[in-house]
């Protein structure tokens, strides 16, 4: 808000202002290394040249100066010294808006150069600010505003050299250059599902020396949708020589309709791709998906491969997938399947129908592929169902995850606890896999199911998709090895479960016993007429019912006896009905005073009663 | 003896209200990253998180024990821990700084961007303008101390906090001075002063009695840390950095803090 107030304020600025204020800051050029001292940031500044579509930083540490706090709106670059429309050829970055700055103050933030064209560019840096003089006040509904000032500090000028590195493809009209980060994404044309669309790009060198070639890939946008698009770059040379070029390959191969998009990435920059698959033949209107243990995958990618996971070598063990091909269509069409094929190393058919297999509109057939490696290592192959093309891949171990076992922060479990799990291997894991760790309560209470507190607490659930990475010798959920979990207020049994591909389920169970009630808190009120008593907290057995109160007056002596009272019954409804919150209580109870004053009464202690023992606490009256 | 036949009589009397009094703790409400505001049940270490949101996209929360503020786009609403609502307010004011203490007219509202303080009276919001020209920083806390004074606590630019008195009849500044050892963004509840030290919580008691305890092993960042009131003792503390929340428990001499579960289960797929 004190920004825009401040801009408001620009509006009626007199030119002459640009002139005539003056400047509480003092600018240095900062090195963030600390290797370079600073040094004071001239009011003509040479910048690094600079490629086109490249950037230069220069870190500006600024300082108040002067004797008053200032108030500092932001740092802009602009196209003159009286303008404050952004020059293009620049950004700010790091400015800390709205900034209050004491005497002796200062900030941090950093000039960018970004050049759009060749050339000689020039850029005024202008301030923002106003200054606390004269009894003015930065904002406020009373008194009188700060005047806002914008003063221009520094002339930037940098020279931009040719891109060094341009990226093209050819068209009918001729190359056509990219920009990185367009809204704009490149095109590719409308493709049958089962034929492919390749464009060839040119990465090209236009400076005089050789350079080293950026990463080139398409980044995994959604793991949930495949990749459309293939990349090949076995032609590009790790270096480009100066004036020379690189070519590579995108190829769109989609195997649904609709539009697939996608990213080229070079380097640090981004080229957004899209492509939509359309039906050209009726083969190409089969819609495929596949079942593995995780559900069922709808958009299997020719591009991307189907994984069948991880399976021990020579066991006899195979990973099986279920394939669906349907026929959509509600016309009176059939599809003519002539074919279903497989190629590669372990991967083998099942189930398969005749051929050719005619499916009419709305059925669909199945049949499945095995994987079944012989050997350790990664293996893949190719399904086609007609002319529709996947690949397949898999991974053989030579051995699952073992010696397993589980650790608990804070010694022996017991209710009422917030405690650290730790899933251990007794040596560096050979291998990186996905698991689960799953925890199930049984309590040993007769006719109580469950105890909702007992939970992982990251998710208040009682399952997790826990990770292990190659030699780590524990696994890790969201990269934290220690997993929270609370015990509850139930006595019984935790039982953690951890499973990984391939190897045994590894169980431990942890016994929490049987324990006396817990005060966990009590707080005693004196309200003339009453005496009011607050205890919460737990029973683990739910058995609990007697109590007692013994009243003491505020010299400590105590009054009469103990009163008794047996609360069975009402702790009995609490507990057993529609309850799954454990043993916790709270209980209050009354006690009206009619033969003298609440203020005679100085403190209680309450005991509690269960099938274990019994427990005492005490809190004096307020 | 005579005293003793008393308190006979008066256990029969508090025998006939005991089963009604009899129930789960609740130990307070807390509003989550993504705005849902849940009720929480339990003891120390002992947390569970009510599967159903007394609302889902609340920009602010403070409660205590018997009702609390929240603010839901430009709304703010004076509701009881079940979630109904007692009256509402239209504020406009994208984030207001909520308190309420545990007595009832407690309840109050400072709204930056029109320098106002909000208050409920025991029977309507009543505005009051204030003058905050001199505060030079963010208002972190507020808290209606009276019926004639209100105190804010201000983040200034070099971290200090600045405890600033504000008269409720003028809304004129009273007094001005500077919290001693507390950075940044500045809360206060039963009696503590509470703020982010590095990756810890820090607490000062009004005797200069100091609590710090660790939060994370790994640093987090400056003002990294939320804080809102969850009931009377209790304060929900909330990373924005790692996503964790805890829940503390403030008695008159101790912090004491236990991680407070996320309201939904985890769907493994």
């Amino acid at each position: 808000m004190k920004r825009a107030r401040l801009a408001l304020f620009l509006l009626v600025l007199p030119p002459a202002l640009y002139s005539q204020t003056t400047n509480p800051f003092t600018l240095y050029v900062h090195d963030t290394t600390g290797v370079r001292p600073d040094t004071p940031l001239a009011t003509i500044y040479q910048l690094a040249s600079t490629a086109v579509g490249n950037s230069s930083p220069t870190v500006i540490k600024m300082i108040n100066t002067s004797s008053y706090t200032v108030y500092f709106g932001t740092a802009l670059i602009s196209t003159s010294a009286t303008s404050t429309a952004a020059n293009p050829n620049f950004s700010v970055t790091g400015v800390f808006e709205d900034e209050t700055l004491g005497p002796g103050a200062s900030v941090l933030y950093t000039l960018n150069f970004t050049p759009t064209s060749t050339g000689v560019v020039t850029g005024y840096l202008n301030l923002l600010f106003q200054v606390q003089q004269n009894g003015c006040v930065f904002s406020g509904s009373t008194g009188t505003i700060c005047p806002a000032n914008v003063l221009s500090v520094s002339t930037l000028n940098g020279t931009a050299t040719a891109p060094q590195l341009t990226l093209s493809y050819q068209t009918a009209a001729g190359p056509v250059v990219l920009t990185p980060s367009s809204s704009s994404p490149l095109n590719f044309p409308n493709t049958s599902l089962s034929s492919t669309s390749p464009i060839t790009f040119t990465l090209t060198n236009a400076t005089t020396i050789a350079t080293t070639t950026p990463s080139i890939s398409l980044p995994v946008i959604n793991t949930n949708e495949p990749s459309a698009f293939e990349l090949n770059t076995s032609g590009v040379p790790a270096t480009i020589a100066a004036g020379q070029a690189a070519n590579f390959t995108v190829t769109f191969v989609p195997s649904q309709t609709g539009l697939a998009s996608g990213e080229l990435q070079i380097g640090s920059n981004t080229y957004p791709i899209q492509g939509a698959g359309i039906i050209v033949a009726t083969i190409d209107s089969l819609q495929i998906s596949y079942t593995n243990s995780t559900g069922t995958r709808t958009l299997p990618q020719a591009a991307t491969p189907i994984s069948f996971g991880q399976v021990l070598p020579g066991s006899g063990a195979s990973a099986v997938l279920t394939f669906s091909v349907l026929n959509p269509t509600t016309s009176a069409n059939s599809v003519t399947l002539p074919s279903i094929t497989v190629s590669g190393t372990g991967f083998s058919l099942g189930g398969l129908p005749s051929f050719p297999a005619v499916i009419p509109p709305g059925n669909s057939l199945t049949f499945t592929v095995a994987f079944t490696p012989v050997s350790a290592g990664s293996f893949s192959g190719s399904l086609a169902i007609g002319s529709l093309p996947f690949s397949l891949n898999g991974v053989s171990l030579a051995s699952g995850v073992q010696g397993l076992s589980l650790t608990t922060s804070g010694g022996p479990l017991s209710s009422q606890q917030q405690l650290n799990l730790t899933v251990n291997l007794a040596a560096p894991s050979p291998v990186a896999a996905l698991g689960t760790l799953t925890m199930t309560f049984a309590p040993s209470v007769a006719n109580v199911s469950d105890d909702a507190a007992v939970l992982f607490i990251a998710t208040s659930g009682r399952q997790l998709n826990i990770s292990l990475a190659a030699g780590a010798q524990n696994a890790t959920y969201n990269n934290q090895s220690s997993i929270a979990f609370q015990t509850g207020t139930t006595a019984g049994a935790i039982t953690f479960s951890v499973a990984f591909p391939n190897s045994a389920t590894y169980t431990q169970t942890f016994t929490i016993p049987a324990a006396v009630p817990k005060i966990t808190s009590t707080q005693a009120l004196a309200e003339s007429p009453n005496l009011l008593v607050t205890i919460s907290g737990y029973d683990n057995t739910y058995s609990a019912g007697q109590l007692s109160f013994t009243f003491y007056d505020t010299t400590g002596k105590i009054i009469g006896s103990a009163i008794p009272y047996n609360a069975t019954a009402a702790f009995q409804q609490l507990f057993f009905t529609n309850n799954q919150d454990g043993g916790m209580f709270s209980l209050q109870a009354s006690f009206p005073v009619t033969g003298g004053s609440v203020s005679s009464v100085g403190s209680v202690t309450v005991t509690m009663a269960n099938s274990v023992g019994q427990s005492t606490s005490s809190a004096s009256f307020q | 003896m005579k005293r003793s036949a008393f308190f006979r009589w008066a256990l029969l009397a508090a025998s006939a209200l005991l089963r009604g009094q009899l129930s789960i703790p609740q130990l307070g409400v807390a509003r989550y990253a993504d705005g849902s505001v849940h009720l929480i049940r339990g003891v120390a270490a002992n947390l569970i998180v009510d599967s159903r949101a007394i609302a889902t996209s609340a920009d602010g929360v403070s409660f205590a024990d018997s009702a609390g503020l929240l603010s839901a786009r430009g709304v703010i609403r004076l509701i009881r821990t079940d979630g109904s609502v007692l009256v509402e307010y239209q504020s406009t004011e994208p984030l207001p700084v909520l308190n309420i203490d545990p007595f009832a007219q407690s309840a109050a509202a400072w709204l930056p961007s029109k320098h106002l303080l909000l208050r409920w009276n025991g029977r309507q919001f009543v505005e009051t303008p204030i003058d905050d020209s001199s505060f030079s920083g963010r208002v972190t806390f507020v808290s209606v101390v009276s019926s004639k004074a209100a105190q804010f606590y201000v983040a200034r630019a070099d971290s200090s906090v600045a405890r600033i008195a504000v008269s409720l009849p003028s809304g004129n500044v009273i007094s001005v001075d500077t919290a001693p050892g507390a950075r940044g963004r500045a809360f206060m509840q039963q009696g503590w002063i509470l703020w982010q030290d590095g990756a810890s919580l820090a607490g000062e008691r009004p005797n200069g009695f100091r609590q710090t305890v660790a939060l994370s092993q790994q640093p987090l960042p400056p003002a990294d840390l939320a804080m809102e009131r969850m009931s009377d003792h209790w304060l929900h503390v909330s990373s924005r950095s790692t996503g964790t929340d805890w829940a503390v428990y403030l008695s008159a001499t101790q912090l004491n803090v236990f991680l407070l579960p996320t309201p939904v289960a985890e769907v493994v797929r």
